[in-house]
Parts: structure tokens; C-alpha cells; sequence
């Protein structure tokens, strides 16, 4: 049958992470989460930290067994990694004795053979991530935010369909960050990628999503659903926007409403 | 030059005269004396010094030095890979490497000489039982140590164990493994001397015992000297073998 397939589907979706004796009580990090995101999209999920947003992506990774419901990614079941999924972590997690292009190759080595055609994907990657002239250089050689963008090259070398990037930005300077978020709107633009990004950065999340999915506290389910309603080519000066402000604000408003909701939050916070 | 440059040189310069002076006329250098003056000791070491009997010693102590350390480096690793990979293992052997490692390897050379004979094959086992160690646990805990970051962001990636250990955890081991062999390298030229001294029948902890049994401090003397230099061109060998490691393989 020709039906569209969705490119990730999660469904009744619960992690709860197992106690150990008394002192580590078991604990539900992900309640009851349905979303499905379709080919093309960029969804970021946003909720205060500790709401199992990463858990949520590393179920979608495969790193990680719910422990109900299901994650299906084009379609099928996922039991663990898959070769079409490309991730980028908080930390760059660059290996120290390889080059950025060598960084790059990992999962395309993973996968198989380092084809020459794999090369000249990495070689645009770091073109179009403003890293040409870099191919050479040793991690410790770069900036922090010239690690994160050769981490995403990284995510994106082996042609992945489906791109996750667990808060890629968090540990980087504002400055830094929005130069980052334009230049990944750039490069989820000419890829043709499905994205799903965690952060806890609502401006960050309204700028580059084509919907932004709002978490919970602890354990986390989905409140709201947002879809800013931009154009897909976003720039900085969308940033300074009134439009934007309002965007963000509806957000904030839906993420502080959850919390008050509930009634026993002091003990849930505990 | 600069001053400062003047003054370190220049101390340097100083000590030494002051030093070599006094090493040429404070002994008295005849018989009965201890301490054999500057120009006994440049004579041994000069052309007439018995040259054929330091080499041939000092090829059988770097001989067992080397094979010894080649020997205790390949085990360091493979045990070290092993228990650092198994935490059963770990739990089973590590309490026996810290036990073994408590007693001082040359305790074993009276041992070792009744397994193996005066030969450099004893001094090889003893060098060997000397160096393991240091590389065992340098190797092991570069295992145990492994970025568990690293290791998810390869598992994400779909890659296998094989991968993980081929691509992440071996490479990382580089330099813990040579910080394990600096150590392991200055121990093993000690420990093949020292086994020598104890018993042997070559090498230079051998010659030592020869020289100071025919009194002839002289020699004695040329051939601590001989030591001072090998020992200095081991340390700066590592040096360019650590700076050329840190280059190819960086840690951080």
C-alpha cells in the first residue's frame, strides 16, 4: 500500500527507570507520549530540565527500551540503533586523535566502507558549516562551537533520513548559539532532513522548528503543541520580530501553565 | 647574551670546576684510598680504559633490559586490556596484581636464578616481573576510564562491540599505555643491574662487582659514569618518543 510513512511515530510512549534496593527509588521519567512527525519536519521538544526530554530522543535512538508503548521510525519497530538515524549530543563527544574529517567519517566507518562519495558529502558538510579550511585541525584546535558544528557534519555524513540533536547547543555561548541556529536552519534546508531537537531554549525552538512539541515536568507528557508560523528559511533578524515575541511568549505561557496545574508539584520536584 | 642567560650557564660553569677540582685533588689516590682522583677516571675512561669488557656488559644489561621490558609490556597490555574490559576478572585477579605488585620484584631474583639459571634469562623474567606492572594498571584503568560518552555516541551510531573497542577504546589507551611505559622503562635498566649484582655471569651490575672486588675504583668509577650517559640518552629517547605519541595520538 502507498501510504505516506510517518517518519517517526511514538505511541503510549513510558520510560520508567528501575530502582535499585532502597537507596534509588524507580522513577517514570516519559508518561503516555504520542507524537508523530512526518518526513521533512523539524519538531523540537522543550520542557524544563529533568522532564525526560533526552530520554524521549534516546528511545528514539534506540539507546534506550521503553518501557511501554512503541517508537517506530520510517515504519518499523525500533529495537535498537539504526544506521539511518544521525545524533548529536550536548557534548561534542569528538574523538581527540582524529582530524575533523576523520570525526566526520566515524559512522560512515561504522557503516561500511569509506567511499569517495562519503568523502565529498563530508567535504560539503564542512563547507556549507563554515568549516572549510579546518579539515585538518585536531578538536582541542577548534572552538567550542566549531566542535558542535563538526559533531552535526558528523550526525549528517553518513546521510542519515532522520536527525537528532539532544540541546547541541547548550554549553555554547548566546552569541555563539544563534549564529549556530541560523546555520543549522541553512543546512536542514538544503539537506531535506527530518529533525528532532531537544532543548530547553524556547527562542531557539521557535526559530528553527516547523512545530514545537511542550513538555511537562516530571514525568513527562506532551501539553501543547505549537507551529510557529514561519516561512521555513529562517534568519536572525526573524529574532527582533514582533511575530516572534508573540510566539515565544505562547510557549512560555503553555510550559508555566502545565506547572501550575499541578497540585503536588513542591513533592513531584522533590 | 642576556644576563640571565649569562648567570645560568655561568653557575652551571662554576659548579662544575669547583666540583671537578676538588674531585683531582682531594683524594689522595694511593693505595688504600677510596675515592680515585679525576685523572684515573678520565685515563679508564679514555682510550687505554678497558672498553671491549663495558660494551660487552653493557650490550648484555640493555639486552635483558629490553627483552625484559618487551616481554612485561606485551603482558601489561594484554592482562591490562582484559581486566580493565571484565569487571568479573577485575574482581577475580586485580586483588593478586596488587599483591604481587607489594613485593619488590627484586626479592624474586634469588628465585628466578633457580628457575632460570645465571644467564640473562633470569634477569629477563625479573625485568619482565618488574616492568608489567606499571603498564598493567596504567592500561587498565585507560579502559575502565573510557569517556562513557564516547562509547554511547558509537552505540548510537549503530556501531558493534568490535567497532566500539577497535574505534574508541583502543586508541584512547595510547597514551595512558606510554605514560605506563616511562615508568616501566626507567625500572627495567634498574632491575636488569640490580639482578645482576645479585647473581649473574655478564652484564654490567657484574663488572661492578668485579672492578670493586679487584679494588680498581677507577674502573668502578668509568663504568657509573657509562651509566649516567645510557640512563640520560633512555630518558631523552622517551622524551621525543612521548612528544611524537602526543602529536599523532592526542588524549584530550
Amino acid at each position: 500500500m502507498a501510504t505516506a510513512r510517518h517518519a517517526v511515530e511514538l505511541a503510549g510512549l513510558r520510560h520508567v527507570f528501575p530502582g535499585r534496593g532502597r537507596s534509588v527509588q524507580a522513577m517514570e521519567a516519559v508518561r503516555n507520549v504520542d507524537l508523530t512527525v512526518e518526513p521533512g519536519e523539524f519538531v523540537s521538544i522543550v520542557g524544563p530540565s529533568g522532564c525526560g526530554k533526552s530520554t524521549i530522543l534516546k528511545m528514539i535512538a534506540g539507546l534506550l527500551r521503553p518501557s511501554e508503548g512503541s517508537v517506530r521510525v520510517w515504519g518499523e519497530e525500533v529495537t535498537g540503533p539504526r544506521r539511518e538515524i544521525g545524533i548529536a549530543l550536548q557534548d561534542a563527544t569528538l574523538l581527540p586523535w582524529r582530524d575533523v574529517v576523520s570525526n566526520c567519517l566515524l559512522p560512515v566507518e561504522l557503516h561500511g566502507k569509506v567511499t569517495d562519495e562519503a568523502r565529498e558529502r563530508v567535504a560539503g558538510l564542512l563547507e556549507r558549516a563554515g568549516l572549510a579550511g579546518f579539515e585538518t585541525r585536531r578538536p582541542k584546535e577548534l572552538s567550542g562551537g566549531m566542535r558542535q558544528r563538526v559533531a552535526i557534519c558528523r550526525a549528517l555524513a553518513d546521510d542519515p533520513t532522520l536527525l537528532l540533536l539532544d540541546e547541541p547547543f547548550g554549553a555554547l555561548d548566546a552569541l555563539t548559539r544563534e549564529q549556530m541556529n541560523v546555520d543549522l536552519n541553512r543546512i536542514w534546508r538544503e539537506t531535506g532532513k527530518t529533525a528532532i531537537l531537544i532543548t530547553h531554549g524556547i527562542e531557539e525552538a521557535v526559530l528553527l522548528s516547523t512545530r514545537v512539541v511542550l513538555l511537562s515536568e516530571r514525568p513527562g507528557t506532551i501539553v501543547d503543541v505549537i507551529t510557529p508560523p514561519f516561512p521555513p528559511t529562517r534568519t536572525r533578524e526573524l529574532l527582533s520580530r514582533p511575530e516572534f515575541a508573540e510566539v515565544c511568549g505562547q510557549v512560555r505561557d503553555r510550559l508555566f501553565a502545565g506547572e501550575q496545574a499541578k497540585p503536588d508539584r513542591a513533592e513531584a520536584g522533590a | 647574551m642576556s644576563v640571565r642567560v649569562w648567570l645560568r650557564w655561568g653557575v652551571l660553569l662554576v659548579t662544575t670546576a669547583i666540583l671537578l677540582l676538588c674531585w683531582q685533588t682531594l683524594p689522595t689516590g694511593g693505595p688504600g684510598s677510596t675515592l680515585p682522583k679525576l685523572d684515573a677516571v678520565l685515563a679508564a675512561l679514555g682510550p687505554g680504559g678497558e672498553w671491549d669488557v663495558y660494551l660487552r656488559a653493557l650490550r648484555t644489561t640493555l639486552i635483558e633490559a629490553f627483552a625484559g621490558l618487551a616481554i612485561g609490556f606485551v603482558a601489561g597490555v594484554v592482562f591490562g586490556v582484559l581486566l580493565g574490559e571484565s569487571p568479573v576478572l577485575r574482581r577475580g585477579f586485580y586483588p593478586y596484581a596488587l599483591a604481587l605488585q607489594a613485593l619488590p620484584p627484586i626479592a624474586l631474583a634469588p628465585i628466578f636464578v633457580i628457575w632460570f639459571g645465571l644467564g640473562v634469562e633470569s634477569k629477563i623474567g625479573l625485568v619482565a616481573a618488574a616492568t608489567l606492572f606499571p603498564i598493567l594498571v596504567s592500561t587498565m584503568t585507560g579502559v575502565a576510564q573510557t569517556d562513557p560518552v564516547r562509547i554511547e555516541m558509537a552505540t548510537a551510531f549503530a556501531a558493534t562491540k568490535a567497532q566500539i573497542r577497535r574505534k574508541i577504546i583502543f586508541p584512547g589507551l595510547v597514551v595512558p599505555i606510554f605514560s605506563g611505559l616511562e615508568i616501566s622503562i626507567v625500572l627495567s635498566f634498574l632491575a636488569a643491574i640490580t639482578g645482576e649484582l645479585i647473581s649473574a655471569n655478564a652484564g654490567v651490575g657484574v663488572i661492578l662487582e668485579v672492578y670493586q672486588r679487584d679494588y680498581r675504583l677507577a674502573e668502578e668509577f668509568a663504568v657509573l659514569m657509562i651509566l649516567v650517559v645510557v640512563g640520560l640518552l633512555l630518558a631523552l629517547v622517551t622524551r621525543i618518543a612521548r612528544r611524537a605519541v602526543l602529536e599523532r595520538m592526542p588524549h584530550e
